[in-house]
């Protein structure tokens, strides 16, 4: 990165894109976080296919990564974050969403625990400056990570099978658990995570192993049906698992022009997630005090915002209270 | 034969309101000392085949509702949208600029990689503030201290937008209004050259430093623009500023409106306390049932009426009105295009708006001299060359370069300026874009220097403010020019304002001179075809 030569491409390409670009038969592409990316591959309705009946690969670089080290790391992340982190054991992962002051999202993303003192937060927006003021008095170090980082997210109910072929044995890893697994002389990162509400997992790497692993999980899947899939086919499978995603589904605080725009998870019935006892956490307070008034506001929010995303035609977010909702009859699905 | 509206002055907002006055059948004429039409908003060919933009150089404030009404498009008027811009550094980097957003922040993060993402949060701060001032723009602000109905419900209306506020927002509006953007950039960024960048907009017309309280809200004035609904964008006028009067002056003649040039107004005529016409500088007398001046609140009230016609009070409000002179410009005819080798080879920052100060302490510096009565020995410089997007302007290969200079007093240490301090004024200029440019001194065909002594006897914005008088919160809205007059009208009946002295302000807006001719049809009793203002935030 950094190269003098943002106008020849302003958008970047990931560490996949020799492989993604050779596969992109339509060359249909769209930007998401600074990058070039799939939208379609050559036919979204047998991606969407491969994501509920084979394997797919969806390239995961762009999305936005941070790590968190240091002493501090835990009681940091416990008052960023609205969920517990005390309880995310060494090797576990975390769905998770923090908020501002007035207990209105920023995003959500997954927390994934490396070590004792060392974290990786993977989000949708960019929030270094939020993420270094609040770690004022704690002994943590925040960098952003998301260029060092390479990710494919395989997803499917051959997924598992797909990954034994290539010689990653991962029978024995449980949801939201992830393990370390050797690969061509370095180590690979595989976490049973995904956003699409099947089987599935995420593959992390160092950009120097992106292609190698690309070419040799394309081998090993090929009898399993693998196939590399767009953005708009994730996006069917996402909306009928009922996943958000900030800025489509809700604006975040720190992008809202509007001051009534932004949404507090109470609103986006990611209530659940909120720990009330774990002390104190940004945003605590405000959303202590929604929680009392819920009746009126709270209620009537998610009501409005169902039934516009209803006529939207996305989303599946339900009224305050359910966990993950259920889905809306899903937009466009494969005939 | 008697005019029902004489305006003094044919600058952008004088023919906004004749515009407006026409269209509702008015009988009106311009008067205008120079032998061209514009005022500050002016083209002329000062180098043959080429069109300069003298004065202003950018248009984002222009109101698109007065574009509409108008059918300035018909007349000729075109806006282009400019890419790019650069702060080019001390030791030999630079900071540049993208329209496209994730370009842009990868540029960021090459100097910070935390305020690349703090502009996010920033850029959110300022839109808002901007969605709270712009429908302020295009209504008449309340008097305070009247009880008439109309201007009761205007601050009904105030005390409304900043009641949607919540109370965090409306703490924090404040408190822009007042700060300085040194303070303000400081919550935000770290990087010296991004936050250089970033203060310009505060500076620019303004006698004040970055690190004076009250020069955030200037920037917030710059901001609050827009071209085609994009809002904060700058952009050209093709064929240069002097566009938008032309096709002001052809909208105006198209609704049988007069202009007469080369004759000044030597005096306003007034009879029993009422305005009747002027006295122009060669004797002849223009009579019109009103007056409405479009020159600055003291060239106007100060030069041009009897003192003996003016309540005292008012007197001496106008002449505390603040209207310190802190810029000059260059322009310049190039025979090619100029090259920055700091910039990598065909990237389009050319294109946009080029700078030489790469921190605010260095812009606080150049402040420094001119509070000495010196103009910058290191100035500040917005370099644009408009030929990068409008061919209209030079012949085919040849460029015309703009460069705003701040700072420059309005004296120089208590005395005029003389030639010889322009020179040097000049070559300073030059020298600094030469120190970043190999060979641009070769390239230079034609310079126009204009220091504030120009601005004054040419334009005759007094002491060569550009925006007729400061942009700081003790002179805006109702206090804008003064107390007690901010609905464009004078303490002589039939004697009005239309220029940027009144609200809102300065810069290429238009909005005082539509303002201005909603309150004399308001008065009349006409209609102008004018339409409301609309949002686009």
């Amino acid at each position: 990165m950094n190269d003098l030569t943002h106008f020849r491409s302003p958008l970047m390409r990931t560490p996949f894109h020799a492989r993604t670009s050779a596969a992109n038969l339509l060359n249909r592409w769209g930007p998401w976080g600074g990058y070039m990316t799939a939208l379609c591959f050559g036919d979204m309705d047998m991606e969407y296919t491969a994501i509920r009946n084979a394997a797919s690969v969806y390239d995961l670089c762009p999305m936005v990564k941070y790590r968190i080290t240091g002493p501090d790391a835990a009681g940091y992340l416990n008052r960023l974050t609205l969920r517990d982190v005390a309880r995310l054991a060494v090797g576990a992962v975390q769905y998770t969403a923090w908020v501002d002051d007035a207990g209105k999202l920023l995003d959500d993303g997954t927390l994934f625990r490396h070590g004792p003192d060392d974290y990786l937060i993977c989000c949708q927006e960019r929030h270094l400056p939020w993420l270094l003021d609040s770690a004022l008095g704690f002994d943590v170090a925040v960098a952003e990570v998301t260029e060092d980082i390479a990710a494919l997210s395989l997803q499917g109910p051959c997924s598992a099978s797909a990954l034994g072929a290539a010689g990653f044995d991962v029978s024995a890893l449980k949801p939201f658990r992830m393990m370390t697994l050797p690969f061509q002389g370095g180590e690979i990162t595989i976490s049973r995570t995904g956003f699409t509400g099947d089987l599935g997992y995420e593959l992390w790497m160092t950009p120097e192993q992106a292609l190698p692993l690309w070419d040799h999980l394309f081998a090993a899947g090929a009898p399993f049906g693998i196939r590399p899939i767009g953005s708009d086919a994730l996006d069917l499978a996402r909306i009928e698992a009922g996943f958000i995603i900030a800025g489509t589904d809700f604006v975040p605080a720190h992008h809202a022009l509007r001051e009534d725009r932004p949404r507090s998870p109470l609103e986006m019935g990611l209530g659940w997630m909120i720990d009330w006892e774990k002390g104190p956490f940004t945003g605590r307070r405000a959303l202590l005090a929604e929680k009392a008034n819920k009746g009126r506001t709270g209620c009537c929010w998610a009501w409005t915002f169902r039934a516009m995303s209803a006529l939207r035609g996305r989303s599946s977010i339900t009224a305050s209270g359910s966990k993950r909702g259920s889905s809306p009859p899903p937009p466009g699905r494969p005939r | 034969m008697s005019f029902d509206a004489v305006i003094v002055g044919a600058g952008h907002n004088g023919l906004v309101t004749a515009c407006y006055l026409a269209r509702s059948g008015m009988k009106v004429c311009v008067v205008e000392k120079n032998d061209w039409i514009g005022g500050a908003a002016v083209s002329r060919e000062l180098y043959p085949g080429f069109t300069y933009s003298n004065r202003s150089y950018v248009r984002s404030l222009f109101r698109p509702e007065i574009m509409r009404d108008l059918e300035l498009a018909r007349h000729g008027l075109q806006i282009l949208p400019y890419e790019g811009g650069a702060v080019f550094q001390q030791d030999g980097g630079y900071l540049g600029m993208f329209r496209d957003h994730d370009a842009n922040r990868r540029e960021f993060a090459r100097h910070s990689r935390r305020d690349a993402e703090a502009y996010d949060l920033y850029a959110r701060d300022i839109l808002r503030f901007c969605r709270f001032i712009r429908p302020m723009l295009m209504r008449t602000p309340p008097d305070p201290s009247s009880f008439r109905p109309r201007n009761l419900s205007e601050l009904l209306w105030l005390g409304k937008q900043m009641g949607a506020l919540s109370e965090g927002l409306r703490a924090r509006m404040v408190q822009f209004w007042t700060m300085s953007i040194a303070d303000f950039l400081d919550e935000y960024f770290e990087s010296p050259v991004i936050k250089g960048y970033l203060a310009v907009s505060a500076i620019i017309g303004t006698a004040l430093g970055p690190m004076s309280p009250g020069s955030a809200y200037v920037l917030l004035h710059h901001y609050m623009g827009d071209v085609d609904g994009n809002v904060g964008a700058w952009g050209f006028a093709r064929g240069g500023m002097g566009a938008i009067t032309k096709a002001l002056t052809a909208s105006l003649r198209a609704s049988g409106g007069e202009v007469r040039v080369g004759q000044g107004v030597e005096r306003i005529l007034v009879r029993s306390g009422r305005a009747v016409g002027v006295a122009l500088a060669n004797g002849d007398e223009v009579h019109g049932a009103r007056v409405i001046s479009n020159m600055d609140v003291k060239r106007t009230f100060l030069r041009h009426v009897e003192e003996a016609e003016l309540p005292e009070e008012f007197v001496k409000r106008v002449k505390a009105f603040k209207i310190r002179g802190s810029s000059g410009k260059l322009n310049i005819a190039l025979d090619s295009a100029p090259v920055f080798p700091a910039l990598p080879d065909g990237a389009p920052n050319i294109k946009g708006d080029l700078h030489f100060t790469d921190s605010v302490e260095r812009m606080e510096r150049g402040y420094d001299d001119w509070k000495a009565g010196q103009f910058s020995r290191d100035p500040f410089q917005d370099v644009m060359i408009p030929t990068m997007i409008d061919p209209t302007m030079t012949p085919p290969g040849k460029h015309f370069m703009s460069c705003f200079v701040q700072y420059a007093p309005p004296k120089i240490a208590g005395r005029e300026w003389t030639d010889a301090d322009r020179d040097a004024f000049r070559d300073t200029c030059l020298d600094q874009i030469a120190a970043y440019s190999p060979g641009f001194r070769d390239r230079v065909l034609h310079v126009e220097v204009r220091t504030p002594r120009e601005l004054e006897a040419e334009v005759g914005l007094t002491e060569g403010n550009i925006f007729q008088g400061e942009l700081t919160f003790d002179q805006l809205l109702f206090n804008r020019p003064v107390p007690g007059y901010a609905q464009y009208r004078s303490p002589i009946k039939g004697l009005w304002m239309c220029g940027s002295s009144t609200h809102p302000g300065g810069g290429v807006m238009g909005a005082p001179g539509r303002n201005a001719a909603a309150e004399v049809l308001r008065e009349a009793g006409r209609k102008g075809g004018m339409s409301d203002a609309y949002a686009v935030l």
